[in-house]
């Protein structure tokens, strides 16, 4: 199953909560500045990068997880994507698409614009990390919940 | 064959020309505005559902024909569409054609009116813009069709009989 992942921009809370679904960062404590700047594609993407699905990894049960920063168009692209499953005879448990914006503060979308969107990324990255540990514990969460969602589709025990 | 036509809404402009691609609509002649709003899910697409592509039919050939709107970003649903076939190791017998370039302003609001509420409005905008346009769209169908065709001039008249001389004119451009 290919756990899909998507956010504003692709570059912060999608980049988080993938991370935290294969296991690149502890849940249980708040990250470090370091930590989170070395997720893959953290703080990374910018305009030309919006729409690209990115494989991140594979996580224990053989699910494959992406992200992908897709602006505005979260709900059109889980339409289109499960009808383009159906279009192409793919059975629809081959995606799992998760929305991580409600769980993206003020922080986050002020930083996240200064730095990716104005390119300030002295001043931006800052206010982003502390919006993003802001919203670390709720991100858990979700993926928490994702995970047993999927539970039933694992084939790997 | 899968072909995949799109525009804003899919409800629109991709519609008429995955109609015109199956023989419902004309080629050669204008449309009616009754001739449009008979179409199934013509002017029906609201903004919820923006971006389920819609099976139109089957035509001579057995291929599909699927209609699809991509809102009002575009650029983002098309590198995503992309993206979203390589990841999924879709093989390329599919045909995916722009509608876009064939959007005139009044469908452009047109459609935009009726799929964030007022659809009455919205269909006089766009039922006149796209009889405006009507050339546009069917030059689009050609297009299409020219690219499922191995041989242009015997293959095409066996397909739908239309004036052959146009298929010429278009592919001076």
């Amino acid at each position: 199953m290919k756990i899909i992942y998507h956010c504003y921009g692709g570059s912060h809370s999608s980049v988080t909560a993938a991370s935290l679904h294969l296991g690149l960062i502890p849940e249980d404590k708040l990250p470090s500045n370091e930590e989170l700047s070395k997720l893959p594609y953290y703080d990374g993407q910018t305009k030309k990068d919006h729409g690209v699905l990115r494989f991140i990894g594979i996580d224990q049960y053989d699910n494959e997880v992406y992200i992908v920063g897709r602006r505005s168009q979260g709900r059109l692209l889980e339409n289109m994507f499960n009808g383009l499953l159906e279009v192409f005879d793919i059975p629809q448990n081959e995606i799992y698409m998760v929305n991580v914006m409600p769980y993206v503060n003020w922080h986050m979308v002020v930083g996240g614009f200064t730095s990716r969107a104005l390119g300030w990324i002295k001043i931006g990255r800052p206010i982003v990390m502390k919006g993003t540990k802001e919203a670390f514990l709720y991100i858990v969460s979700l993926v928490q919940k994702v995970k047993m969602l999927i539970a039933s589709n694992n084939k790997k025990r | 064959m899968k072909i995949i036509y799109y525009c804003h809404t899919g409800a629109h402009t991709a519609l008429v020309a995955a109609a015109v691609h199956l023989g419902i609509l004309p080629f050669d002649r204008t449309v009616s505005s009754k001739q449009l709003c008979a179409l199934p899910f013509y002017n029906k697409i609201k903004i919820k559902q923006l971006g389920t592509p819609l099976y139109i039919g089957q035509d001579v050939q057995g291929n599909h024909v699927y209609s699809l709107g991509v809102g009002y970003e575009p650029e983002i649903p098309e590198t995503a569409i992309k993206s979203f076939m390589e990841t999924m190791n879709i093989p390329n017998n599919y045909l995916l054609v722009s509608t876009l370039p064939a959007v005139n302003r009044y469908i452009l609001t047109g459609s935009f009116i009726s799929v964030t509420g007022m659809r009455w409005l919205g269909q006089q905008l766009t039922t006149f813009g796209i009889r405006k346009n009507y050339n546009n769209i069917t030059d689009i169908v050609v297009k299409s069709m020219q690219k499922l065709s191995k041989s242009r001039e015997i293959q095409l008249s066996k397909v739908i009989p239309f004036p052959l001389d146009r298929v010429n004119r278009i592919s001076r451009i």
